[in-house]
């Protein structure tokens, strides 16, 4: 009886256990149930935030290159710093430590660091130097991410024309704007999970979206001629006391433009600058010509059959009334060609050679040559100039637009007009980028010369060139842009600017000198405009030095020498030996 | 009450291993396989766990390697930086000019030859 009562005990202990193991287990699965079921997704989000990173695989911006392949533009990864507030222990002594190698005052760094956000940028883009400087501190809360830097080694060589980008490295001005969408590319990520020392792990292997590099551009910029045209541009800015100045080279026969400087420089490394040094004048600036617009009028008459070269005009001694008005010469004159209307600059006789054209015809022409229109290149904010309708001239118009005042035009459209004289008479649409290219070389695009129009006829643009040639002759307003062994076709040109309350002029002026060389055979156009000079202020004086020295650089550069350099050697293979060198024929070596 | 409880114990005993000699076959057949089916399970977490290891060493080889691609990267950044530096016309202008004595020939100086 005792045994069974021992048994009934046991056996209610056994059970009474079990429920409570039971008890047990139903509370455990209830737990696993709420884990595993309800708050699954949940908990594998947190585990995933907590684990899981996704780090940004920036896109590079593709690589400018100049016309050689010379690298103008390229992207770097450079560390950004960052913080996050709440992390860092000891916020004043971690802005005491970090001031000095970031170049930020300390207090700047201490209300950067105080702030109540959980994330906040210290410095972005900071050098590798202060990176690793930074990293030696090792402050908690501290951390770095890399972000493209936009680097262009040449400093202010091309700077305007190159433009730059802004913190989040999107295109703000010039190349870099205008081919943002080509070149920007496009941001990848991978997936990376960390272990608990932070190491990064890929146990699920690499989850990785790549990021798209841009697409890289070649210019048909020269670095070499950029360098030789910034350079001579500038020094003739500071021999004339000048405010700022321009210049342009293109190849006449195909548009493309070699160079493009803006004096001062700017350097695209800087980012935005105040003021507008950065704006490529060139294109985003007009100025009235002067009469480097002669050749226009002279050209338009000869494509119509209105004068000959040796047509003679009377230029009244250097004052004439015109339309109520008395147009002056800077140098009296009696009667002179019309060659000679182009060799001294003749304001009256370009005035009545307008006069004869008549002004319906010589405007259309000024739009044939394209003005008073965008040229279409590849750059933002370029402006079209303002040449008043033909309907609004009134008879003194005619004249002073035929030596270039009542009209504006930008530095471009005088290349690209003096380029169509030089080609035989055809404008070419200027251009600047070359080719677009992916990273392995493969083209996407690429330009080709484009002819726009022909404006005037091979024959009356090579009898221009042979008037335009007589300027750097003797006598002649442009001698100093001559060039020792070739022949140069240009002109000078000194307009007065307007006076600052819009009326009439003031005594500043722009002076400028257009022209090209070879001229037998032009291989390039060259515009210097020089704005405020002081002193002496003749585009003759100012400009033609300049295109002069640019000139015999470039030409140099290029190998273009003139005949009188070319020798032939008999090519016998003893050649080394032979002293008796023959003159030839050609220009090339 | 006693002889026949013990009597009944060992009738109980007798049978029960006259039942396990009648199952010994069958017993060491289900042992074998329930060691085999252990051992095969044992050895599939090993390699299931051999499996993580590996890809945890591998992921930290890759790791590795990409912090090693980050600073060759930034080796070769900082190379084509100091070779565009090198490479500015202004600078080489300068050592030509100053360093080198040279200058830019005039027109009269340049003898292209042909043959």
């Amino acid at each position: 009886m005792v045994k069974l009562k021992i048994r009934y005990e046991i056996i209610k202990n056994i059970r009474l256990v079990g429920i409570l193991f039971f008890m047990l287990l139903a509370v455990i699965g209830a737990r696993a149930y709420t884990l595993q079921i309800i708050q699954s997704e949940w908990l594998t989000q947190k585990l995933n935030d907590q684990v899981t990173k996704k780090e940004l695989l920036s896109s590079r911006r593709g690589t400018i290159y100049d016309r050689n392949r010379v690298e103008f533009a390229f992207s770097l990864d450079v560390d950004s710093l960052y913080a996050r507030p709440r992390l860092i222990q000891n916020k004043k002594d971690a802005a005491q430590k970090m001031c000095s190698i970031l170049g930020i005052s300390r207090d700047k760094i201490l209300s950067i660091i105080q702030s109540q956000q959980s994330f906040v940028w210290v410095k972005r883009k900071i050098t590798p130097e202060q990176s690793e400087k930074i990293k030696d501190l090792k402050i908690s809360g501290l951390g770095f991410t890399k972000e493209a830097q936009r680097f262009y080694p040449h400093k202010e060589l091309a700077g305007q024309l190159l433009g730059f980008v802004g913190v989040d490295s999107q295109g703000l001005e010039g190349v870099e704007r205008e081919f943002d969408k080509q070149i920007r590319g496009t941001s990848g990520y991978l997936l990376v999970n960390r272990d608990a020392l932070g190491r990064d792990l890929f146990p699920e292997g690499i989850k990785k979206v790549d990021s798209l590099r841009g697409y890289n551009l070649v210019l048909t910029i020269d670095k070499n001629i950029q360098y030789i045209v910034e350079k001579e541009l500038q020094a003739a800015v500071t021999a004339a006391r000048a405010r700022s100045g321009l210049a342009v080279v293109i190849d006449p026969r195909t548009g493309e433009i070699l160079a493009s400087a803006v004096a001062p420089a700017f350097n695209p490394n800087q980012g935005s600058a105040p003021g507008d040094i950065w704006k490529n004048r060139a294109i985003t600036d007009v100025f009235e010509p002067g009469s480097t617009f002669k050749p226009f009028v002279v050209g338009s008459a000869l494509e119509e059959g209105v004068v000959k070269p040796e047509d003679i005009y009377d230029c009244e001694n250097g004052s004439y009334h015109m339309g109520g008005k008395i147009i002056h010469d800077a140098h009296p004159h009696g009667l002179l060609s019309v060659t000679e209307v182009i060799k001294y600059s003749s304001n009256i006789g370009a005035s009545k050679i307008a006069q004869h054209l008549g002004r319906e015809r010589f405007y259309n022409y000024i739009c044939k040559f394209g003005f008073s229109r965008e040229t279409g290149i590849e750059l933002p904010g370029e402006v079209s100039g303002y040449i008043p309708h033909a309907s609004q001239w009134r008879e003194i118009n005619l004249g002073t637009i035929s030596f270039g005042q009542g009209v504006s035009v930008t530095a471009l459209q005088m290349a690209s007009a003096y380029s169509a004289i030089a080609n035989g008479g055809l404008l070419m649409r200027p251009y600047l980028v070359k080719k677009i290219q992916e990273e392995n070389g493969t083209v996407i695009q690429e330009a080709a010369p484009t002819i726009i129009r022909r404006v005037i006829s091979d024959q009356s643009a090579r009898l221009l060139r042979e008037m335009l040639k007589t300027v750097t002759e003797d006598g002649g307003t442009g001698q100093k842009a001559c060039v020792e062994g070739f022949e140069v076709a240009g002109k000078t040109g000194t307009a007065q600017k307007i006076a600052a309350n819009g009326k009439g002029y003031s005594d500043k002026c722009v002076s400028s000198f257009v022209g090209f060389i070879p001229a037998q055979d032009p291989k390039l156009t060259i515009v210097v405009v020089i704005d405020e000079p002081k002193g002496v202020t003749y585009g003759g004086v100012v400009a033609a030095p300049a295109f002069s020295k640019m000139a015999q650089q470039i030409l140099c550069y290029q190998r273009i020498y003139p005949e009188s350099s070319l020798q032939r050697i008999n090519p016998d293979p003893g050649w080394r030996e032979t002293k008796d060198l023959a003159p030839g024929k050609g220009t090339k070596g | 009450m006693i002889e026949v409880i013990t009597e009944r114990f060992i009738h109980t005993n007798i049978l029960a291993r006259q039942r396990v000699k009648q199952k010994t076959p069958d017993s060491l057949a289900c042992g074998v396989v329930a060691i085999s089916l252990g051992i095969a399970l044992v050895l599939c977490f090993l390699l299931f766990f051999w499996i993580r290891i590996y890809i945890l060493q591998t992921g930290y080889q890759i790791s590795g390697a990409r912090a090693l691609q980050e600073r060759f990267t930034q080796e070769n950044d900082a190379l084509r930086v100091e070779r565009s530096a090198l490479m500015t016309s202004s600078r080489i202008e300068n050592i030509a000019r100053n360093e080198l004595g040279m200058i830019t020939p005039k027109t009269k100086q340049v003898i292209v030859l042909e043959w």
